[in-house]
């Protein structure tokens, strides 16, 4: 028993110091985890996107490097930010070259951001709120910790 | 399997029985090849090994075969055996009538007292079996059975049908021999060490699952990092949230499925006999929690996951049952401080020298030295020289007691300064100490009756948990999102459902509650047997809290039993009041009355010579008479006196004096002349009257009960301080127990204080019998409770004793019941979640073991003097 008391003290130090140890580090980098997507390897994915005119209705991504089935995603620029959805299309895994997303209306905005989804959950239906990221299963693709998007600008 | 041999019916003393280590055997195909190969030998009677133990037992005649040729049989059988010890035939079983025997039975497995119901039940239901008493605390099943129907295989058969371990205690009941406790032990140890390694593994895995899916940051960050990992090493894309429930299902399977694989075991044995047990609250809520997991890591990915709480379940109620096992480990400390006490070797005359030997091969007869400071071996009678000798160990006296030649000793007390030799009486299974042991031992494995109090409670409790989680699920996913809309956490209602249902499953487990009784018994009954106070029961120790009223039978029992000489006083002056005692008590050495040893002893003890005597004659019913130095010499009553025509009037009144103080008085004459009286009575021992009034204020009516006349045991009753209504007299040995019964017929609870000699049908009409001065037989077989030394205030001692641990128990069924009757409405409604609920349970049984030990600091009202 007394062997017993030493490995279990000795386990739940290494324990509380491991756990310290991993808190320390996770709360100096706490913003970066906790809205990650879906985690790729950079040589996995790629997502490029030409500036493109803005009369045209809709957008066109030279080259998309998917890791499983995807949803290419055009958002309006907010700040910055991935606003509302003007554009979704589904595409296979794998890549594939001049897509055309078209736009849900005529956006005239200068700026839109096009993202990378995973389709994960029921497929063909695009499954993200982004109230509930980390219960949605198509979340956005993340590379070191970055999320996959391009702004695209609009002359 | 276990083989032994049974027998009902008295051992045959021409052969003999010996006991071998096997070693060699992997099964019971081993098992069957030596037993085959010995009952082939000529001489063999009967051969059975317990492969748990190794041990082979073998009953031979010896005119036939030795010892030698049984080892070398077993060796060309393919094995290796060692003669352990021989002895006259020992049955495995206690013979306790015609076609029935009892044994023990070491249980492992355990976990609540659902499981002792399930055990008593699996053993009462096979054929042949008239009673089971399954001891939760003690780990053992106590089974009375018919051996010509049933045999012990299928008793352990029964046992382990029923999902747990037995193995049989060979000798445990019969010689104390502590080899068969240590194989309990060591099975126990085995469990143990088991359990504690499943408790590591859990916990390793249970906490890692806590922190990835609970507690942020590592919630966040573990599943991020792993993700990341998985992403660069083997490629592909991983959602940090599905990787969360992966790292959860990876540390919790080995948790539910390694560790849990015992309440599946245990849920499934149960199922079978259609009952409930702790298993089956565990195996159903842990599985609602990991399946429902399951089902949302692969199908319902949008669902939440609670592998933690399953695991962290698991490792909670592991824990609980860790902890619970060292507290009740401590229980038994008593016995084992008894069994320390035995002393290993003994000083031997043999051959005319002094040789060290071990206590085993002390027999009765031999001639054991004892040297200041060392341990009396066995018990004897004192033979040569003195000392004073420490029994505190035995008794709770610490005053150590002169021995003399002509008094007896006992073994494993420990001699002072002087040195002495006694022959030994008593030997091995026989001593004192190991009839204390064994009467501890039955004592702590019965069952007290306040115990189906928790056994009613636990049979109904799991079925009814069962359905109240059922309930519970069914209106929180119905009713739940209606009547609580802001309760459901952020859940669906289902998933909260299923929580809710799982924390009432869990925290209204009635483990604790099958603790209760049995701890507190096992401390309770250690702890008399520490200050002296042998309680021969569970029952015996119940039954003494309720009494109110006390019986002291007067003779040997609030006396000292035997009369001395209190006073002399010589009648005139020619005779002196030293000559006419010396004439008298010169007389009476021809006498055999206990009167007369009285006054020889006085002489003796005084340094009196005492001259022959001539003519000595008895006179029935009034005295003895005879010529001492040409004197003629008569000693008797009144009515000797007035044979002689002898007027003793002038010293009427302080005859009637002495008389009125409860003394016999003889009156003596010389040559004619009344020469002078003397007053012998029975004394009061000298801690009588403190427990008397000790007893008085704990609210208990004080009896004297004699068969002397009214005004001599009103006498004694005044000195004890006993109310003159409370003398019951003239009361013949035959008529003592009527007496008992008519106060019970008053509603008074009695309890019968005696010696166990005269008074054996009043010690057991009385509700309680307490034996006083242990080390005689018949006070051991007498009464529920033996007093180890002849002093009343260990009679208080056992009745506080009693109160105490009674409270004790009750306060264990607040402690039990309170967990589930607080923690079912809080879980009903939402606030508690299962692997809290789990570690709640957990803690109510190891406080109430805990709860248990604290009666270990019980210590008497009425403290010994110090030496």
């Amino acid at each position: 028993m007394r062997r017993f008391g030493i490995i279990a003290t000795a386990a739940l130090v290494a324990v509380l110091a491991v756990g310290l140890t991993t808190w320390t580090l996770a709360q100096a980098r706490a913003n970066d985890y906790t809205m990650v997507g879906v985690v790729v390897a950079e040589e996995n994915v790629a997502l490029e996107v030409e500036d493109q005119l803005r009369a045209e209705d809709e957008i066109t991504v030279s080259r998309v490097l998917a890791p499983g089935e995807s949803w290419l995603v055009v958002h309006l620029d907010d700040d910055g930010m991935p606003g509302m959805r003007v554009g979704l299309v589904r595409i296979e895994e794998g890549e594939s070259l001049d897509l055309a997303v078209p736009l849900d209306e005529q956006v005239m905005a200068s700026n839109v951001i096009v993202a990378l989804h995973a389709d994960r959950g029921q497929r063909g239906v695009f499954e993200f709120d982004m109230d509930a990221f980390m219960r949605s299963p198509d979340k956005p693709y993340f590379v070191n910790f970055e999320e996959v998007v391009v702004i695209v600008s609009r002359e | 399997m276990e083989k032994t041999m049974i027998q009902s019916s008295a051992p045959d003393t021409s052969a003999n029985e010996a006991v071998f280590g096997v070693t060699g055997m992997t099964c019971a195909s081993c098992v069957a090849v030596i037993e085959k190969t010995l009952a082939r030998m000529p001489g063999v009677l009967s051969a059975n090994v317990n492969l748990a133990s190794e041990r082979l037992t073998v009953t031979y005649d010896p005119a036939q075969i030795d010892e030698p040729g049984i080892v070398a049989a077993v060796k060309a059988a393919g094995y290796e055996a060692t003669p352990l010890k021989a002895t006259q035939p020992t049955p495995a079983t206690d013979a306790v009538g015609p076609g029935s025997a009892k044994i023990t039975l070491g249980i492992t497995g355990m976990t609540c007292s659902s499981c002792q119901a399930v055990i008593e039940r699996s053993l009462t239901k096979v054929p042949g079996v008239s009673e089971a008493v399954v001891n939760l605390a003690a780990e053992n099943a106590t089974v009375t059975f018919d051996p010509v129907v049933v045999s012990v295989d299928v008793l352990i058969g029964a046992v382990i049908d029923a999902g747990y371990g037995a193995i049989v205690l060979p000798e445990a009941q019969e010689e104390g021999d502590e080899s068969a406790r240590d194989l309990q032990k060591e099975a126990q140890a085995r469990h143990t060490r088991h359990q504690r390694n499943l408790f590591i593994m859990s916990a390793a895995l249970a906490i890692p699952a806590f922190l990835v899916t609970m507690v942020p940051p590592f919630m966040d960050v573990i599943p991020v990092v792993v993700a990341t990992w998985l992403a660069s090493v083997v490629g592909g894309a991983w959602d940090p949230h599905m990787v969360e429930k992966y790292l959860g299902l990876i540390l919790a399977t080995p948790v539910q499925f390694i560790a849990g694989a015992q309440f599946y075991r245990g849920f499934w044995h149960a199922i079978k006999r259609r009952m409930g047990n702790m298993d089956t609250l565990i195996a159903i809520g842990t599985s609602a929690a990991y399946f429902y997991s399951v089902a949302a890591t692969f199908w319902l990915i949008e669902e939440p996951v609670f592998y933690e709480v399953a695991a962290l379940l698991i490792t909670f109620v592991i824990l609980g049952k860790l902890l619970e096992a060292r507290a009740k480990g401590r229980t038994g400390d008593a016995i084992k401080k008894l069994m320390g006490l035995a002393a290993k070797t003994a000083r031997v005359v043999r051959g005319g020298e002094e040789i060290d030997v071990p206590v085993e091969q002390v027999v009765a007869g031999d001639i054991v030295v004892v040297r200041p400071g060392e341990k009396v071996p066995v018990d004897g009678v004192v033979v040569e020289g003195g000392s004073s000798v420490d029994e505190s160990m035995l008794t709770g006296e610490s005053i150590p007691v002169e021995k003399h030649e002509g008094d007896t000793v006992i073994g494993a007390t420990i001699n002072k300064l002087g040195s002495f030799k006694f022959r030994t009486t008593k030997v091995g299974k026989d001593t004192a100490l190991a009839q204390i042991i064994k009467l501890v031992e039955e004592a702590q494995g019965s069952k007290a009756p306040i115990q189906r109090f928790a056994d009613y409670i636990s049979s109904y409790f799991v079925p009814a948990v069962v359905a109240l989680a059922v309930v519970t699920f069914l209106v929180w996913l119905f009713v739940g999102p209606t009547l609580f809309p802001g309760a459901l956490d952020g859940f669906t209602p289902f998933v909260k459902a299923l929580l809710v249902g799982t924390a009432v499953l869990v925290i209204a487990c009635p483990c604790a509650l099958g603790l209760a009784t049995p701890t507190a018994i096992m401390v309770g009954t250690g702890k008399g047997a520490e200050n002296g106070v042998l309680i021969k029961s569970g029952e015996a120790l119940e039954t003494t809290h309720k009494t109110n009223a006390i019986v002291f039978d007067k003779t040997g029992t609030l006396t000292h039993g035997k009369p001395v000489v209190t006073e002399y006083e010589p009648f005139v002056d020619t005779i002196g009041r030293d000559e006419f005692f010396r004439l008298a008590a010169a007389l009476e050495r021809s006498s055999e009355h206990p009167l007369a040893e009285a006054i020889v002893n006085h002489a003796k003890e005084t340094g009196v010579d005492l001259p022959e005597v001539s003519g000595f004659a008895a006179v029935p019913g009034h005295g003895v008479e005879g010529t001492v130095e040409g004197r003629t010499v008569v000693l008797g009553n009144r009515k000797l006196m007035a044979r002689e025509g002898l007027d003793i009037s002038p010293w009427a009144a302080r005859i009637e004096q002495l008389e009125g103080e409860g003394k016999t008085v003889m009156l003596t004459a010389v040559d004619g002349v009344p020469a002078g009286l003397i007053a012998v009575a029975d004394t009061l021992k000298e801690n009588s009257r403190e427990a008397v009034e000790r007893l008085r204020q704990m609210g208990v009516e004080v009896y004297m009960i004699t068969g002397d006349n009214r005004r001599t045991a009103e006498a004694i009753a005044a000195q004890a301080d006993i109310d003159p209504a409370h003398v019951l007299a003239e009361v013949l040995p035959e008529h003592k127990a009527e007496e008992v019964a008519k106060l019970q017929a008053r509603g008074l609870s009695v309890a019968m204080v005696g010696d166990g000699i005269n008074d054996t049908p009043a010690l057991a009409q009385a509700d309680i019998g307490i034996a006083m001065g242990a080390g005689t037989d018949v006070a051991m077989e007498t009464g529920g409770i033996v007093l180890m030394k002849d002093d009343l205030r260990d009679v208080v001692t056992a009745i506080e004793l009693s109160r105490a641990t009674i409270r004790r128990i009750r306060w264990n069924f607040v402690w039990a019941l309170g967990y589930n009757s607080l923690g079912i409405p809080i879980a009903a409604l939402g606030f508690l979640r299962p692997e809290l609920a789990g570690a709640a349970m957990a803690l109510s049984s190891v406080s109430v073991v805990s709860s248990s030990l604290l009666l270990r600091r019980f210590k008497p009202s009425m403290r010994k003097a110090v030496a």
